[in-house]
């Protein structure tokens, strides 16, 4: 995205520096932090200057999505991607048709990558721990596609919006976290992980 | 570690000397001026609209980003971030 910025509009957005994010792989240099599939696209975002709402509902769109989508094999099934080295071998690995899709409901990558190998055990079971790599590098599509999406819209002047989430919004309405702990809570993420009653991204986690 | 290369009286003692010189403006003159933010890193006007916007390519970009992440590319520009 950043490279396209630069071709379409090298005076402006061409400046934006390329790879300034490299660091947020794996959550933090492979610490399990933020996502960097969403955190290097909203990190984009700001520089361009794209609204607030607009960097929220990115946001909130990858705490929801059942990702990882199936459009990396379709892609490939389509014949007409050729990767570097090409498919397969010591090529670019072929993207696994209709893997598990799981929602994160969370921004970062422990969480949602631990969520889905639980959620994929029998899939990793078949296809081994590369199954892994497959999906991260798929979720990393389906952010580049929604971060595209959203750019394009909002430069053609679609208005952008926060959709929130009502049950947090709910919760820091309620006289629960609006007021507790003293403060109230900060930001509004998904309930989970923190409370595993909710649904249970880690059973035994949370309070 | 501040007990690895300090004493806490050298560290305060360090501190407000620093403090104090900072006060004077004779030796805040001396002091090295803080740099001025570089004109060259972008700085983007909040909620800038762009005449004439040409769409990116979501399907390049996409792909691109697999390859990336696949290490098909120099890791120094993509990755997982």
């Amino acid at each position: 995205v950043v490279d396209q910025l630069a071709e379409k509009y090298p005076t402006t957005y061409g400046k934006i520096i390329p790879g300034l994010f490299v660091f947020s792989r794996g959550g933090i240099n492979s610490q399990g932090g933020p996502c960097g599939a969403w955190l290097s696209g909203a990190a984009l975002l700001h520089q361009m200057g794209a609204p607030s709402a607009m960097q929220n509902a990115f946001l909130r769109w990858f705490e929801n999505a059942s990702m990882p989508s199936n459009g990396a094999y379709q892609d490939y099934r389509a014949g007409d991607w050729t990767p570097p080295g090409g498919w397969g071998g010591s090529g670019m690995p072929i993207p696994l048709n209709n893997a598990p899709r799981v929602k994160a409901k969370t921004t970062s990558c422990h969480g949602g990558r631990t969520k889905w190998q639980v959620a994929a055990s029998g899939w990793l079971a078949a296809y081994g721990t590369s199954a892994i790599a497959d999906r991260c590098s798929k979720v990393s599509y389906d952010c580049v596609v929604k971060l595209v999406q959203m750019i394009n819209q909002w430069k053609s002047g679609v208005a952008v919006t926060d959709p929130g989430d009502a049950v947090v919004s709910g919760c820091k309405t309620s006289g629960c976290h609006g007021s507790y702990p003293i403060g109230g809570v900060t930001g509004t993420p998904t309930c989970l992980p923190c409370h595993s009653s909710v649904a249970g991204v880690t059973p035994g986690h949370g309070m | 570690m501040l007990h690895e290369s300090l004493t806490r009286r050298q560290f305060i003692g360090g501190t407000a000397a620093v403090a104090g010189a900072a006060a004077m403006p004779t030796l805040a003159s001396l002091a090295p001026a803080v740099a001025a933010p570089d004109p060259a890193l972008p700085v983007f006007p909040r909620d800038a609209g762009t005449p004439n916007w040409t769409p990116l390519d979501e399907r390049r970009a996409r792909r691109y980003c697999v390859e990336m992440y696949r290490d098909r590319h120099n890791t120094t520009v993509g990755g997982g971030g």
